[in-house]
């Protein structure tokens, strides 16, 4: 018997060695102390009668005319995602306006770029640069628009073959989010309890290189976007651009705000950034992954520490890392706030809702599924009417807060910027 | 001489896949065949779900559809379609807690949706073998309730392993984790699972 392998050593490998995954050098020393160790011997049983329940269970088979429903929803021009449907915004569609937008935007720069932004790229172009940044996450992710207080907006324009009756009782999935390695550029908070009427924007540029408005980028860049952007402000923290815009689209329009935060450190053109300009990846078919769409793993991937927790094919960095892109692309913040439920940041994000107050996602935006069981972080600010006691009461609730000072606005507003950690509580 | 539709029948995926980026669409169609049971049964046990899986299922083959040119062959096609799966499972998932849906809901997951069995079945007549058939389908019971009960990450990688039984390795490229984090994950969910069934069983007045 091998004296190293310990108790705890020999219980970690029950499941590689009735998978037959154990080296082979390590098999005789478990089976030694499995015989010398009634309590082990007993765990091994209750794992494999786990492991051959779950493999008893049946196949399922697909419905009768399921061939037949995909054949239709391929013809039909389907992408696999549900177009429009409950403020979701419908990828392709924005990705041609986002090349529309570059396009314009790039197209008024030759005439009238200035001098101190010709190193920084399309984007650095006022509030049309906004919808643009705007229109890039929605490329990287979905933009959430408040849902249409309306009847919902049709699912798709293709019959749906098969499924009958029954869609229309359940309305389908919609590709939300995902898109692993894009998230690098900045996710709208998906999923985080009611739809945000903010988005935060992954951005790129100086904030000291702040233009004005080019009325004719901006104008030309929203006749070919179709994106109007109504009133661009400029009251946010240095770093933060916000604009008010709506998005001209067949039948009405839909209306929102797009806040562009993160870091904006001059970086060379981003065009050049295929992750930032060209999302061709949208729906997580990961396909994914741009670079990577066997699904095979890179090397930093595959060679970052081990986080247990970490959810699949969500976060492309280590917790600690993302924690350190975060504060970096937010700036410092006031504290943190430990979560451990399995919907921690959805809590956090309800319950500072249900207050009537604000939360800003800013930084690289993990997924919505980031937060499902994942260790991972999202550095947020809030915006509190009340008491200071009130604030710290509602994100104590949430978990283990560590709060520095809190700032108090001319507007009658606390703000905070803090980071939230996500740690499952397994 | 072999028909096209035997031709198409034997051949392995990735045979299928290169006469499809040469533009065989019958080819396409005999991967949906080859694969549709596999696909939408995931898609039920990750969405707990007959209705959204079978959306979910049709979508998954509409993006594979879309995006099979862009698979590069160093995977198997199947981890491919695996990971498609997941994301958009995913997906749906966010859909549905952004709806404010219950997260685990075995619930509109009718028990017996989830193996495919079809409405309840008669409880069995008396005798040795038919109580045998009722504890065997209580635990089975209990096995799918707490399966729907469990963290996303436990279930999926359970799913993948105990229940479709990809290797490690594929796993590993379908969950893009690193070994390590599979062989710890596996068993972390698989003593997670047990414990819900130990607690189960026992609240059942059986025996574990």
């Amino acid at each position: 018997m091998d004296e190293s392998m310990t108790k705890t050593d020999a219980r970690e490998a029950l499941s590689a060695y009735i998978d037959g995954e154990l080296p082979a050098d390590q098999v005789a020393s478990l089976e030694a102390v499995l015989a010398e160790d009634e309590e082990l011997a007993g765990e091994l049983r209750a794992l494999r009668d786990v492991v051959g329940e779950l493999a008893s269970l049946p196949e399922i088979e697909a419905p009768e005319g399921f061939l037949g429903a995909v054949m239709a929803r391929v013809e039909a021009g389907e992408t696999g995602d549900v177009e429009g449907e409950d403020g979701v915004i419908d990828f392709d569609a924005e990705r041609r306006r986002i090349a529309a937008l570059k396009e314009a935007a790039a197209a008024d720069s030759e005439q009238d770029r200035p001098a101190n932004v010709v190193s920084l790229g399309w984007w650095l172009k006022g509030p049309a640069i906004v919808a643009a940044a705007a229109l890039l996450v929605i490329g990287l992710g979905r933009l959430v628009i408040p849902p249409d207080p309306g009847p919902p907006a049709m699912m798709a324009a293709a019959p749906r073959a098969s499924s009958g009756p029954a869609l229309a009782e359940a309305p389908a999935p919609t590709g939300l989010a995902a898109g692993d390695g894009l998230a690098e550029a900045g996710e709208p908070p998906l999923g985080l309890g009611e739809p945000s009427p903010e988005v935060a924007v992954g951005f790129a540029g100086s904030p000291a290189a702040r233009p004005a408005s080019p009325p004719a980028a901006r104008k030309s860049a929203e006749r070919r976007s179709g994106i109007r952007v109504a009133d661009d402000r400029t009251d946010r923290p240095a770093g933060v651009y916000a604009a008010e815009y709506e998005i001209a689209e067949e039948g009405g329009t839909e209306a929102g705000e797009a806040v562009a935060s993160a870091d904006f450190a001059p970086q060379p053109d981003s065009d050049a950034d295929p992750k930032l300009a060209e999302p061709d990846d949208p729906d997580g078919v990961s396909l994914a992954e741009p670079d990577d769409p066997d699904g095979a793993i890179g090397e930093e991937e595959a060679s970052a520490p081990m986080d247990d927790m970490a959810f699949g094919l969500a976060p492309k960095r280590s917790a600690a890392k993302a924690a350190d892109e975060s504060d970096a692309d937010a700036g410092p913040t006031a504290g943190t706030l430990s979560v451990q439920a399995a919907d921690g940041m959805r809590g956090v994000d309800a319950a500072v809702r249900a207050r009537g107050w604000t939360i800003r996602y800013l930084g690289p935006q993990p997924r919505a599924v980031d937060f499902d069981g994942a260790t991972t972080s999202q550095t947020v600010e809030i915006a509190a009417r009340g008491t200071e006691d009130d604030l710290r009461s509602v994100l104590r609730a949430q978990g283990n807060l560590r709060l520095g000072a809190v700032t108090a606005g001319a507007d009658g507003l606390l703000r905070v910027r803090l980071t939230v950690v996500h740690a499952s509580a397994e | 001489m072999m028909g096209q539709a035997q031709q198409l029948h034997d051949a392995e995926d990735g045979e299928l896949v290169r006469r499809f980026i040469e533009g065989d669409g019958q080819a396409f169609e005999a991967l949906v065949v080859r694969h549709r049971n596999r696909v939408f049964g995931l898609c039920v046990r990750l969405l707990s779900s007959r209705t959204y899986a079978e959306e979910a299922a049709q979508e998954v083959f509409v993006k594979v559809y879309r995006n099979l040119a862009r698979f590069r062959g160093d995977s198997k096609f199947t981890t491919w379609l695996y990971r498609v799966t997941l994301n958009h499972c995913r997906n749906v998932q966010a859909y549905r807690a952004r709806r404010h849906e219950k997260r685990h809901d075995s619930l509109d997951a009718r028990p017996e949706d989830e193996d495919g069995l079809g409405p309840k079945r008669e409880l069995p007549a008396g005798g040795a073998s038919a109580e045998d058939e009722l504890l065997k389908g209580e635990r089975l019971a209990f096995l799918r309730e707490e399966m729907a009960r469990l963290d996303p990450i436990w279930r999926e990688i359970l799913l993948l392993r105990d229940v479709e039984g990809l290797s490690y390795d594929e796993i590993g490229a379908a969950l893009d984790l690193a070994a390590g984090t599979v062989k710890s994950r596996i068993h972390r969910a698989r003593g997670e699972l047990r414990k819900r069934l130990t607690r189960r069983l026992r609240e059942a007045g059986e025996t574990p």
